[in-house]
């Protein structure tokens, strides 16, 4: 028996017992014995001794990025509202809502526990490092410094979502430890928070690591299966592209283009030192000065090259033009949102593509593509009237673009690959050069020249213009008379670029913003609306209503913060 | 030598002297001096002198009185019986022991040894001048034992007694309608699934509301089922009561007041039933059998369609939501020979309700051994019950047995030990088979049929090749979707085996340390410690047999196993002291307490499945191991408790309670609560002035109390920040903060005032009690409490947060031998209890998150809590029929328009026109650009209460309360001789109940069955119907909405019992002393206007009453023999 009791109580317990007479009526000396740590658990006073114990809560910061619902809500913020996307398959009333452009505080997308879940890690990370620091002596200043600028950068790309998504949202920079913090705060104003992320990443952008795998010294196929940790994990370039988008949103062009520059020019290095180091590769081209990949491999015809490195889950992505991307390693976190919207199942997914985007495009009457656009082929796969969405879901395209005639003639060869494991882009080259681009015109240069060669240097590739074609795939005249002809060809350059990646619908309403009235958006958003057109033109018309909802719980808990003034009246029920 | 062992006998004497009796250094002294005498003198010749003497009465010499030596404790060493003169002569062991003299019919003189001769005349006991019996019955608590009727705490017990005979398996069924304020619903009629009871309403938002359970002043502490969702999953919980055998408790008590509960402190705060098992008596031994045999059946529930009305039925909802043939086109029920799947197999009218139903039965055997002497009292119990279910396959054993040992060392000192012994095992059916019988399909075969209709003795698994618009009647790709399988293969095939094992082996020591004496200064010391061992073993199988979902399907073979084991000590340790005064009119008692628990539990759960072979050989590998996880768990609790009673002439009683509890859920601050409580009683009836002026009143009393007790939130280390692993990220692990630590967090207080008033008429031959109270429940306890997501994180795990009030009464009346004519009684009792509760204070935006919207979804209710409103409020819309005709006409076209359409109407009924004269269709949730739904013809009709032309959240109501307004019952009991006829009622009146299963049965919206109501569906344009027409997932015919909330008041014949007991004198000849039988009917009628199977629905969350077919209470009939030896 007491063996038994032994093995079940421990210890103390029984000796506890036998000594309780001494201790019965002095109370106070039993509040040591009511100390029970959890058996399954590390509780906070034993926690954050160590390196591992950073670099342990870091992973969990990406892990929480890479979450269904954090991911979810990066597709659908950044696109569901735009004229990209539009009702595929069987749909959750939730998203068809949104389609139809009737977006309610009660509708579950409003939702944002999950960024402000990464938020949390990465605040409590920051939180606590420095003290890790001074305990264990195996972690360097430089490594922390490192560690928490990459917590810096998930933690503001997430604010950076949420206000681009909800314009003013609740800044906490502070980590929740306990239930006597204050947790109503009230929203920030767009333009304050995004100056409070710029300055934050101001601080932390040259203390990131530059290259986790030094790739320079490598042979080529090493240094390609390794690169993933150059850009699964956030990087100084990353930081610097982050702090681009955010000034191009700020307005603060001069400081976005140095910040495209230095990535830019780190790219243009990469590229020597591969060259120096293996000579001329065969899938790499510099368009208009800027190493990207080509569509087809040099002495081919067959074109989707581009798509394969950059997006092919069967590699793991990672390619060259990756900047910061998202990985999913099977047997983990799942990526759902490919899966279930894009169509990593055998049918069509919850979203399709627009028809218009994809018809006439072989006669060269689409309104979008040029017939030898790679992109459209890459983009979309139709089905029997069906418009499959083929960013991500294709395994492979092979397509020549060389001569297209008809349909035939472009020997087209799709695979799909069904599942749950791709990776999703955050940043990539196109996306630096663009922003770029972006802030050049808007700079209002009187030479559009640079922008206009960093715009169609993305076009060139994507038409497979390389040492066949050295002419270029646009013309300069036909955009360069004002800047509002240069700012159309670069959204449009964007949107067939970045085409269900999640960028569209910011894209719309940073041009929103930036000029005081949604018509362009307006216009836009609704070219796929079958009916009520006009009354959603109408709903437009209010600047507010191109930004989400507060979800109405969240409305209930914080008290703080109100109601965009676009849905509010929605509110008035509550009593 | 001798000269000096006197000597020595004399010192030791003296020494003893001051002290007093039993006075410890005395003692010491004298076992000392006893000591050194026998280490010194290696002969007992002092020790042996003999002394001699005679033992007379008035009536002279007495033989066979008996003579015995005693020493301080008063334990016997040696003893002789007088002669026929009465004289008589021994040795004795120690001469500072004393002398015993007894005789019957005289009273026992007890003399020091002092001299060699004894003269000892004994009193006739007869001729006493004045006999007070002042035994009085005490309460049979854990806390102090005072008198009844000088307690001043609203409790009410009830002797097991009154049971004797009815068939139970746990001891709640029986208290149904006994207990004023204790509503007692059954959880579902599943064997072994246990009730839920409320004590005075419910006084928390989301703890366990619960009353405590209290066996011999012992609590089972486990964390059994922390893993599982409580509120959804009922019969998932372990009902704790099964560990008790009825036929072992002598009575039961509940405590309800705080003044009454707070020496539970924090355990007590729903109330507390304390059970107090038998023990044994002294006397002969005394054996006991009895057997019982139990007939249960299934109260009929809804009439179901057959296979052909269901067939036309399924027809129609696939043809209306889009008019179109072609989705009604469906080869299993086109009644197709051509079916690939065999048309035999989709052609026939099963009634599965029958199929899964059947005759239970039940046999109680219990067989008990009690008796005792003056040294050792014993009792000895064992049960052996045996159940089969009224749905087939279910199956309940249990081996019950408690071994009661008291064993007396000496007047100052007893031993008792304890050691109770429960095994269950419950073969339970893998799902609820009767909630799927419900929605099988009924046109389909139980047994797969050949060509030419004829069984081939295997059971039909729908085919995974069946037409696709039936395919979600097929399991799916998540193994957890048991509902659809063929519930009788399912339940004849698949296991779900749960066996326990709980051992609670308890001692006790108890000891007098100053006087054994009741007219003496009393202090007594009571140690305990109790083991609580419990183990349980779950183990679930799913054959291959059921499944055609392929070799590699997760449900193939799919074997789960889950062990629990729990170990819990606790020590406790009472000081109870009794001071006697000069004055007799003041009496006191004290008592101080301190228990320490401790305790800590392992599961495991493994999942597997892809067996080759079957549940026979489960021992080959698995292919696939799914799950392997494991918990352990660790509690401790202390508590220290201090009550005092005071009385004067016993008619004036002050008590005075206060608990200290510690508790590891608290961080260090808030660890402690304390818990005080005061009453008192005032018995006008023992005043002389009504005393002697109303004879008639035998009892009259006023009991004031006021107390407060807390509540501790569910869950352990909450105060704590907690890391847990997280997935990783690229194949590097991660860690991730969990939780926010709860460092405010505090315990619940409530509050309660009371007050009493006892009164008993003609020698209580009616008594009876009334109880007024009054409860403030601050600091409420919510769980998940929602904070703003910016934090990071959902919820805080429990935070404090309001105040609720909860007012009611009560009262109870019973009688003792009230009619008597001759051998004819007649007696009856009557409880009845009211309870209100009002939420007063809470945070804003606490209530707001409380309150979910409108989902815009069929089959659900709004629940809303508001401050001053009460708990179990529902909310949904107004039914108002059907709409005959899609197209309005104001007067009737038939067949094609009518005045009966879905228009928008004005608050006055007229129909809206527009600009062109048209009307304007009623839509659901119109907002801005588009509606959800238009209504049509055969629609259900809302009423758009606040008619703005869409019927939406505005439109939702009030539509009462789940809290029932009386709860009670009644019994009455008539008695003839050695016949008596008892018959117990209990009822609920005046609550709603949200109808969930006629809701899915009548809602034609999927592939499941339906009842026969909807036979009356409508049809064709012009069909006044009081039923929707049939919507395959589509429309919104069935809302939340009064249609499905139904008036859950009951009268219910909880028992009717006949017994009889054969005379003494001619089972004497027999050797018995006890031949009695009985036979009862249980639940024989139930008169309601509720339209289900059974009105007695449990609570759900915030109070929600919601009946979603759980397995009806049986009816049932015992017959029961009882023999005693």
């Amino acid at each position: 028996m007491n063996r038994f009791i032994q093995k079940h109580i421990g210890k103390s317990g029984v000796s506890f017992h036998v000594t309780l007479f001494t201790l019965l009526f002095t109370l106070s000396g039993c509040s040591d014995y009511l100390d029970v740590l959890p058996l399954n658990e590390v509780v906070l006073e034993n926690y954050w001794t160590k390196k591992d114990d950073v670099t342990s809560v870091l992973n969990g910061c990406y892990e929480s990025l890479t979450s269904e619902g954090s991911l979810e809500r990066m597709g659908i913020w950044g696109e569901l509202r735009s004229e990209n996307l539009v009702q595929g398959g069987n749909l959750d009333n939730k998203y068809v809502e949104i389609l139809k452009e009737n977006i309610l505080p009660t509708n579950d997308l409003t939702k944002w526990e999950d960024f402000y879940r990464t938020i949390n890690r990465c605040n409590i990370l920051l939180n606590y490092a420095d003290g890790v620091q001074k305990l264990d002596p195996n972690y360097t200043e430089a490594q922390m410094r490192a560690n928490k600028a990459e917590a810096t950068f998930i933690r503001d790309l997430c604010y950076f979502y949420l206000i681009r998504t909800f314009r003013d949202v609740p800044m906490v920079f502070e980590p929740s430890i306990d239930d006597t913090q204050e947790y109503r705060v009230p929203a920030t104003p767009m333009m304050k928070a995004l100056e409070m992320l710029s300055d934050d990443l101001e601080k932390v952008k040259d203390d990131a690591v530059l290259r986790y795998v030094d790739d320079s010294k490598m042979d080529n196929s090493t240094a390609s299966i390794l690169a993933y940790e150059n850009c699964a994990k956030v990087t100084r370039v990353a930081i610097y592209t982050l702090l681009a988008d955010i000034y191009l949103w700020r307005g603060e062009y001069d400081k976005a283009i140095s910040c495209c520059d230095y990535v830019i020019n780190f790219k243009k290095e990469q590229y020597k030192e591969r060259v120096a180091r293996i000579g001329q590769m065969n899938d790499m081209f510099l368009f208009n000065g800027i190493p990207m990949i080509r569509e087809s491999i040099a002495n081919s015809k067959t074109c989707g090259n581009a798509y394969t490195e950059i997006f092919d889950y069967g590699t793991g992505g990672f390619s060259f033009e990756s900047i910061f991307e998202l990985g999913y390693k099977e047997g983990s976190v799942k990526n759902n949102y490919i899966y279930n919207f894009y169509s990593g199942r055998n049918s069509i997914g919850g979203f399709a593509a627009p028809e218009d985007y994809y018809q006439n495009v072989t006669s060269g009457t689409n309104d979008y593509f040029a017939k030898n656009d790679c992109r459209v082929y890459e983009n979309i796969i139709e089905d029997g009237g069906k418009y499959i969405i083929g960013k991500y879901t294709n395994y492979s395209v092979k397509l020549e673009n060389d001569n297209v005639t008809d349909f035939k003639s472009l020997k087209y060869d799709p695979t799909i690959v069904m599942s749950n494991y791709h990776n999703w882009i955050i940043y990539r080259l196109s996306d630096v050069m663009l922003i770029k681009a972006e802030a050049c015109i808007m700079k209002n240069d009187p030479d559009f020249q640079t922008a206009f060669s960093l715009i169609n240097s993305i076009n060139k590739r994507a038409r497979n213009y390389t040492e066949n074609v050295k002419s270029d795939s646009l013309a300069f005249s036909a955009y360069s008379s004002s800047k509002e002809e240069m700012e159309k060809l670069l959204l449009l350059e964007r949107k067939r670029e970045f085409m269900f990646e999640g960028k569209r619908w910011f894209d719309l309403v940073r041009k929103s913003l930036r000029d005081g009235n949604t018509n362009y958006l307006a216009n836009e958003a609704t070219k796929k609306q079958k009916e009520n057109a006009v009354a959603i033109k109408i709903q437009f018309a209010d600047i507010n209503t191109i930004f989400w909802p507060y979800n109405r719980e969240e409305l209930k808990k914080n008290t703080l913060i109100k109601q965009n003034s676009a849905y509010s009246d929605t509110e008035d029920f509550q009593k | 030598m001798n000269k000096l062992y006197k000597k020595l006998t004399v010192l030791s004497h003296s020494g003893s002297l001051p002290t007093g009796e039993g006075g410890g250094r005395g003692r010491c002294l004298g076992v000392l001096f006893s000591l050194l005498l026998f280490s010194t003198t290696t002969f007992a010749q002092q020790a042996g002198q003999i002394i001699s003497g005679t033992v007379s009465d008035a009536m002279g010499p007495v033989m066979m009185a008996n003579v015995v030596e005693i020493d301080a404790s008063n334990r016997i060493v040696s003893s002789t019986q007088t002669d026929i003169n009465g004289n008589f002569s021994f040795k004795i062991k120690d001469p500072k022991h004393k002398l015993r003299f007894s005789f019957v019919g005289c009273k026992t003189k007890t003399v020091p040894i002092k001299g060699e001769v004894y003269e000892i005349k004994l009193e006739d006991a007869a001729t006493l001048t004045e006999v007070t019996v002042t035994s009085k019955r005490r309460a049979g608590g854990s806390g102090l034992s005072i008198p009844k009727d000088e307690m001043s705490t609203s409790n009410q017990s009830i002797d097991m007694k009154e049971f004797e005979g009815l068939s139970m398996t746990t001891v709640d069924e029986a208290l149904q309608g006994r207990i004023a304020g204790l509503d007692i619903v059954a959880n579902s009629g599943n064997l072994g699934s246990g009730t839920s009871m409320r004590l005075r309403g419910v006084s928390s938002i989301n703890s366990n509301a619960n009353p405590l359970i209290v066996v011999d002043g012992n609590v089972w502490e486990n964390d059994l089922g922390k893993d599982l969702d409580l509120s959804s999953a009922n019969d998932e919980k372990f009902a704790e009561l099964l560990n008790v055998n009825p036929e072992d408790i002598e009575n039961i008590s509940v405590l309800k007041d705080a003044a009454a509960t707070a020496i539970w402190g924090s355990q007590g705060a729903n109330g507390v039933i304390e059970i107090k098992t038998k023990r044994g008596v002294r006397g002969k031994t005394r054996v006991t059998y009895s057997y019982r045999i139990t007939g249960t059946r299934q109260p009929k529930g809804y009439h179901l369609l057959n296979g052909d009305e269901f067939t036309m039925l399924l027809k129609e909802s696939y043809f209306n939501p889009r008019l179109s043939s072609t989705a009604s086109d469906i080869v299993e029920i086109n009644y197709d020979p051509t079916n690939p799947n065999g048309w035999n197999n989709f052609n026939k009218n099963t009634d599965w309700i029958d199929e899964v139903t059947q005759t239970g039965f039940r046999h109680n055997h219990y067989v008990s051994l009690t008796g005792g002497g003056e040294k050792a009292n014993f009792r000895i119990g064992a049960g052996y019950d045996h159940e089969t279910g009224s749905v087939i396959k279910q199956q309940l054993d249990r081996l019950s047995s408690r071994v009661a040992l008291d064993y007396f060392v000496s007047d100052r000192i007893k031993i008792m030990s304890n050691l109770s012994f429960t095994y269950t095992d419950n073969q339970k059916n893998y799902d609820n088979l009767l909630g799927i019988a419900y929605k099988y399909m009924p046109n389909v075969s139980v047994y797969e049929m050949d060509m030419d209709n004829n069984s081939t003795g295997h059971y039909f698994m729908l085919p995974t090749t069946i037409s696709s618009a039936l395919d979600d009647q097929l399991p799916d790709n998540q193994h957890n979707k048991y509902n659809r399988f063929n519930p009788v293969a399912l339940g004849n095939l698949a296991s779900n085996n749960e066996k326990t094992y709980k051992v609670s082996p308890e001692f006790q020591i108890h000891y007098d340390l100053l006087s054994t004496e009741n007219d003496k200064t009393r202090l007594k010391y009571e140690g305990k410690i109790v083991f609580d061992i419990f183990n349980q073993y779950q183990d679930s199988f799913l054959p291959s047999e059921l499944i055609t979902l392929g070799w590699s399907h997760p449900s193939n073979n799919r074997k789960t196993e889950y062990s629990y084991k729990s170990l819990g000590i606790s020590t406790t340790h009472t000081l109870t002291f009794t001071p006697h005064f000069k004055n007799e009119d003041h009496s006191m008692m004290m008592m101080l307490r301190g228990q320490l628990n401790d305790g800590s539990s392992k599961s495991q759960k493994t999942t597997e499945f892809g067996f080759p072979g079957t549940i026979s050989n489960t021992g080959a590998d698995a292919t696939i191991d799914e799950d392997f996880t494991g918990g352990s768990g660790q509690w401790r609790s202390i508590y220290g408790t201090f009550s005092a009673h005071y009385a004067y002439k016993s008619r004036y009683m002050f008590d005075f309670s206060m608990r200290c509890d510690g508790s590891t859920k608290f961080g260090p601050e808030k660890r402690w609560g304390t818990f005080p409580a005061l009453s008192g009683r005032w018995n006008i009836s023992k005043e002389p002035w009504v005393a002697n002026n109303l004879p008639w009143l035998s009892m009259l009393s006023l009991r004031p109390g006021w107390g407060i007790v807390g509540q501790q939130p569910g869950g352990e280390y909450l105060f704590y920040s907690r890391y847990k692993n997280g997935s990783g990220y690229m194949n590097q692990s991660s860690t991730n903060p969990d939780n926010i630590q709860l460092k405010a967090l505090k315990w619940e207080q409530k509050m309660t005032y009371n007050l009493g008033v006892d009164f008993g008429f003609f020698e209580d031959k009616l008594n009876g009690n009334v109880e007024v109270y009054k409860q403030y429940t601050t600091d409420l306890l919510m769980k998940d409490r929602g904070i703003p997501t910016s934090s990071g994180y959902g919820t805080f795990a429990w935070q404090n947060v309001g105040k609720m009030e909860n007012v009611g009464w009560e009262f109870n009346i019973n009688t003792n031998n009230l009619v008597k004519f001759g051998e004819f009684a007649i007696d009856f009792n009557v409880t009845f209890a009211n309870n209100k509760n009002v939420i007063t204070e809470m945070d804003e935006t606490c209530l707001a998150t409380l309150n979910k919207d409108f989902e815009r979804k069929n089959g659900t209710y709004l629940t809303r809590v508001e401050l001053e409103k009460s708990f179990g409020s529902i909310y949904g819309f107004r039914y108002k029929g059907v709409y005959q005709y899609s197209e309005y006409s104001p007067e009737e076209i038939k067949g094609v328009s009518g005045p009966n359409a879905p228009v928008v109407r004005d608050a006055n009924g007229n129909v809206i026109l527009d600009n062109h004269g048209r009307t304007t269709p009623m839509t659901f949730c119109y907002s801005g650009t588009s509606a959800m739904y238009e209504f049509k013809g055969g629609d259900a009709m809302y009423e758009d209460i606040n008619h703005d032309g869409t019927i939406n959240e505005l439109d939702i109501v009030y539509l009462g309360s789940s809290l029932p307004k009386f709860t009670g019952g009644f019994g009455i009991k008539f008695k003839w001789g050695r016949w008596s006829w008892n018959n117990q009622f209990n009822f609920r009146y005046g609550n709603k109940i949200v109808n969930n299963n006629r809701m899915n049965l009548e809602s034609m919206y999927g592939n499941g069955n339906q009842s026969r109501a909807v036979n009356y569906r409508w049809r064709v344009e012009g069909d006044i119907a009081p039923i929707p027409r049939a919507l395959r997932q589509y429309g919104y015919n069935y809302l939340g909405s009064d249609r499905f909330v139904e008036d859950g008041s009951f009268i219910r014949l909880n028992y009717s019992q006949i017994s009889y007991s054969l005379p003494p004198a001619t089972i004497k000849k027999w050797g018995l002393s006890q031949l009695s039988f009985y036979l009862s009917a249980n639940n024989l009628f139930v008169i309601t206007k509720y339209s289900g199977s059974d009105p007695e629905v449990g609570y759900g969350g915030y109070g929600i009453s919601a009946d979603n077919a759980q397995t009806p209470r049986a009816k049932s009939a015992t017959l029961g023999i009882t023999v005693q030896f």
